[in-house]
């Protein structure tokens, strides 16, 4: 190296090349990478939304950079961090939203976390169960201003995103349903309660319930609300009821309710209703409450009696105007003089329900209530109902016992005054009916019974009792037997023909009548009568005649007559003197013997068990009679209508006119008489007495003083053949045929009075027979008609005959067709 | 007595010695530079770009693994401690010591041979020019995230019950990776040399 020259040492400036030229083009790559990297962040932080602070009492299943931000359930936002509150007493949330969102999500926007549930109605939020809790939120549609922190909501809001409906509270003095219980309307869901939260001062519980839309309008101010979860069993003064709305509500519970009035307002955002424990308790609230304000009022009892509960009605006139809302005890020795504790009760009435109008108020009802007072009305407490024991409180009209009055400024309620309760005590009452049942000597009773019992079995089995039947046996075989014999069965066909030869007699006898009836007997004897009227007619000259036969005979020769007489005497005294005649008596005697021997044989026949039987016979003969009279009255009917009396007493004036004669005939027979006594009838005395010592010479042979025994003997008889009748029970046999008889007579009676109508219809009868026959006349459509038809059943036989014909002929035809 | 001293260029391709002023290598067409001037500007220009890129690699995700269950997105630090809490420890050392410890060991290392190579070290050029070596030999392997990433989300495809997708972080550390190999490569390592002849010169 040293050999070689070294150039002059220049001095060592190097010049540097102008920046321009020295830079590489290579560092465009860094300055694109920076670029890029810069515009990715800026990008990265521009398009980057706001963050949401939200804090969470429990923040459970949040995870940052996991859990999501869902509005109607599309993601919207990223939470970033979680942390804890400065405090520790709460979860603070960062989330992330979506730029675009952010306007929306202003002031009233609502954040909860939803978490997997599972209840009885079902199970909600299953999809967070595999992609864990996601935080759910809800805003309106109006962008309102960003907002950036927010007090998440512990639970789910009634009211999603997604839902549109009217918040509104329940309140309850007993109790509430759990959180989420739907509220039904006939059976629809149409809302939701809240979970309960206790008041301030413990009295009772409220909660936020919704009725979403469109079901909003059916809530009016009229509505109530009542809980129809599971199942309540009442025993209350109405009685004992067992009530559940459905089986759905029966385990999941739940709010039904009702418009229990027209009109009313619609449902207010933030209004507050009760929740009545049921349907009841709801309907009897609008009774009291429905149309007009209430008025509180108080009452002080003074008897401090149970079974008064809150609830229990309040009534004037048998109507419920109220209800008891509170009962304590009361102690005011200063007010009452004494220690003893009384029952003030709190009682609200409705003017509307006392009919003081619609419009009334407090004032109305006071004004009413102390002019009622002042009459008598006081508040008292009876039995609601005597099942329970419950009671009740009405307003009733006692007369003035006490002076007292409505006290209008009374504290802190206006009092009414009470009187005396008037309760029966039913526990009382039935403690003394179980004491007289428990009193019954049923044990004694039983053992009666068992005895009675045992005797009965003992009886049943002794050998006596279970001899009976055979015994029993025995006797119907013997009384089969004679019933089985030939003269017993003989009898009906006897006794049949007997009775059937009397009715052959008894209808002969009225074929006769009839017979009688129709040749018109009554027209013969009205033309017999007719004729006697003639012939008394004829009598003035009969007498006439009969006078001068007097007269005649006033001139006749008695003297002749006498010598006629006396010749007579003389002959029938030889005639007695003749020995033929001596025989009579002889004869007589057996005649006599005849006639006993004939009452022998009638009396054998009365014996006779025909004879017995007659009076069944003679029952029949006389029902034939009645029959028999009834046709009697006709005929007798048929002589009234013909005026036949009138005609018998033209005949008998007729009579009369003629025995006006008589006198003068008499005293010409007077006349005859003395002439008569003229006449030698010593003479004919003479012969008479020997006439009469003829006969005494008869009477003097001894078969004429036989007759006497033999008339004895015969009368024996006769009186022994009655005897043996009243034996055979004639005489009460008689007599019911008597009575029979006299049945009939009455029966002739009814039918006679009934004959006069009965041959009117009849000849009604006839008459409307002879107009109908008349119409049936040859030339008739109808007897036209009937030939016809006539005619054509000829003809029909005719073709049937045809047939029959053809058929014997050639029964083949029937099979081949011709 | 260099190369440069004696007149001559060398083929950095196929190491045929040229006298200077020779533009191109006769043997394989090379271009031949004694020594390029804008060796350490491409140097930089391409350190910085895989620094640029290196940042967001370990920001975003590198792998986002999604399962019916949940989802879960993990970045190259963040998968390794993941491994590591679960006891798999060789695994997280392999996935540090290829995504972190070389990549940012390749980083420093050039950044020093790019100063040293201008300003002169008190290290032996023997060692920075060793150190040279294991940089250009090692760069390569820093890759292994980004093949795993790539060879699992084509593998683990079950679309409803579970997917790996690469992150943005995969893109971005394979260009760091990239950029930092180039940056390597435009390294003259007989900038290294150079300095080191100039510092004798001064001492002398």
């Amino acid at each position: 190296m040293t050999d070689r020259p070294e150039p002059d040492a220049v001095p060592l400036e190097e010049g540097k090349p102008p920046l321009r030229e020295r830079l590489s083009l290579i560092w465009l790559i860094p300055l694109v990478a920076l670029a890029v990297a810069l515009g990715a962040a800026w990008r990265n932080y521009a398009d980057q939304g706001p963050l949401v602070e939200i804090t969470f009492d429990n923040a459970a299943g949040v995870k940052a950079g996991e859990t999501l931000l869902r509005y109607r359930d599309i993601e919207v936002g990223l939470v970033e961090t979680v942390r804890f509150s400065a405090d520790l007493e709460k979860v603070v949330v960062e989330v992330r939203i979506e730029k675009d969102l952010a306007d929306y999500i202003d002031g009233d926007s609502r954040f909860w976390v939803v978490r997997p549930e599972v209840s009885a109605r079902g199970v909600s939020g299953l999809d967070t169960v595999l992609s864990g809790v996601y935080i759910q939120g809800a805003w309106d549609s109006e962008p309102g201003g960003f907002a950036s922190r927010f007090e998440g909501l512990p639970n789910a809001p009634l009211l999603g995103a997604d839902q549109e409906g009217v918040a509104f509270r329940l309140r309850s003095a007993q109790g509430l349903p759990a959180a989420n219980t739907p509220i039904y309307f006939k059976g629809v869901e149409v809302g939701q309660v809240a979970a309960a939260e206790i008041n301030q001062d413990g009295s009772g519980v409220a909660t936020e319930a919704v009725i979403y839309e469109p079901y909003t309008r059916l809530v009016t101010d009229t509505t109530r609300f009542w809980d129809v979860s599971g199942f309540s069993f009442s025993l209350g003064a109405s009685g004992a009821r067992l009530n559940f709305d459905s089986f759905a509500s029966l385990i999941s519970g739940g709010i039904t309710f009702e418009n229990m009035g027209s009109g009313g307002a619609p449902l207010a955002d933030g209004a507050v209703f009760d929740l009545f424990p049921d349907e009841e308790a709801a309907r009897d609230d609008f009774l009291v409450e429905g149309d007009g304000r209430s008025v509180t009022m108080s009452m002080v009892f003074e008897q401090n009696l149970s079974g008064l509960s809150t609830g229990a009605a309040v009534e004037l006139g048998g109507l419920r105007v109220g209800e008891v809302t509170a009962i304590t005890g009361l102690v005011d020795a200063e007010r009452f003089g004494d220690e003893d504790v009384r029952l003030l009760t709190t009682v609200r009435i409705n003017p509307g329900r006392i009919g003081l109008g619609d419009g009334a108020g407090e004032e109305e009802l006071f004004d009413y209530l102390t002019s009622r007072v002042a009459d008598g009305l006081r508040a008292q407490l009876t039995n609601a109902s005597i099942l329970t024991g419950g009671l009740k409180i009405v307003l009733v009209e006692t007369g003035t016992a006490s002076e007292a009055r409505f006290e209008r400024a009374a504290d802190p309620y206006p009092q009414i005054p009470t009187t005396r309760a008037d309760v029966t005590d039913i526990s009382t009452s039935a403690q003394g009916v179980l004491q007289r049942v428990s009193d019954l000597p049923i044990e004694e009773v039983m053992q009666s019974a068992i005895g009675f019992l045992d005797n009965a079995t003992a009886l049943v089995g002794s050998q006596a009792l279970q001899e009976a039947p055979d015994e029993l046996q025995g006797i119907l075989a013997a009384v089969r037997g004679v019933a089985e014999s030939q003269d017993v069965q003989g009898l009906p066909g006897q006794v049949s023909g007997l009775v059937g030869d009397l009715q052959e007699i008894s209808g002969s006898l009225n074929a006769i009548l009839s017979e009688l009836e129709r040749q018109g007997i009554s027209e013969t004897l009205a033309g017999a009568v007719a004729d006697l009227g003639r012939a008394a007619e004829g009598l003035p000259g009969v007498v006439e005649e009969v006078d001068a036969v007097v007269a005649r005979a006033g001139e006749v020769p008695l003297d002749a007559l006498s010598a006629d007489v006396r010749a007579l005497l003389a002959s029938v005294q030889d005639y007695v003197d003749k020995p033929a005649t001596q025989a009579i008596p002889d004869e007589l005697v057996a005649a006599m013997d005849e006639v006993q021997a004939i009452l022998a044989d009638v009396r054998g026949l009365t014996g006779g068990a025909a004879v017995q039987g007659a009076p069944d016979q003679i029952a029949a003969v006389l029902s034939d009679l009645e029959e028999i009279s009834g046709s009697l009255n006709t005929i007798v009917s048929e002589l009234e209508r013909e005026d036949i009396a009138a005609r018998l007493t033209a005949t008998l004036e007729d009579v009369q006119r003629s025995a006006e004669g008589l006198p003068g005939l008499v005293d010409q027979a007077e006349g005859i008489l003395t002439e008569a006594g003229e006449v030698p009838l010593e003479t004919l005395a003479n012969r008479t007495s020997e006439l009469l010592a003829s006969a005494e010479a008869i009477l003097d042979q001894p078969s004429t003083r036989e007759l006497p025994g033999e008339l004895n003997g015969a009368l024996s008889e006769l009186r022994l053949m009655l005897e043996e009748l009243r034996e055979g029970g004639v005489a009460e046999n008689a007599n019911a045929t008597l009575v029979s008889a006299r049945d009939a007579a009455a029966a002739v009676e009814e039918a006679t009075q009934l004959l006069p109508g009965i041959a009117t219809q009849l000849r009604s009868v006839a008459n409307q027979a002879g107009a109908t026959l008349s119409n049936y006349g040859r030339e008739s459509e109808f007897s036209r008609d009937t030939q016809q038809a006539i005619r054509q059943i000829e003809a029909a036989a005719a073709a049937i005959e045809r047939l029959a014909r053809t058929i014997d002929r050639k029964p083949n035809s029937l099979i081949l067709g011709r | 007595m260099t190369a440069r001293e004696a007149g001559l260029v060398a083929c950095r391709r196929c190491a045929r010695v040229w006298p200077m002023g020779q533009d191109r290598c006769g043997r394989c067409g090379s271009h031949l530079v004694s020594r390029d001037p804008t060796s350490l500007q491409r140097v930089w220009a391409w350190w910085i770009a895989g620094v640029i890129a290196y940042i967001p690699a370990n920001i975003y995700p590198m792998l986002s693994t999604r399962t019916i269950v949940s989802s879960s997105e993990n970045t190259i630090v963040g998968g390794a401690v993941e491994i590591a809490s679960h006891g798999s420890y060789g695994v997280a050392a392999i996935i540090l010591i290829a995504s972190v410890l070389i990549p940012v060991g390749k980083f420093l290392a050039i950044a020093f041979l790019a100063i040293s190579a201008r300003r002169g070290s008190t290290v032996p050029a023997r060692k920075r020019t060793h150190l040279y070596e294991v940089v250009e030999f090692i760069g390569r392997w820093s890759m292994i995230d980004v093949f795993v990433v790539a060879i699992l989300s084509s593998l683990v495809q079950l679309s409803v019950v579970a997917s790996i997708r690469p992150g943005p972080a995969a893109f971005t550390f394979a260009l760091s990776v990239i950029f930092t190999m180039l940056s390597a490569q435009a390294f003259d390592p007989r900038l290294i040399w150079d300095a080191r002849s100039r510092e004798a010169k001064r001492t002398d």
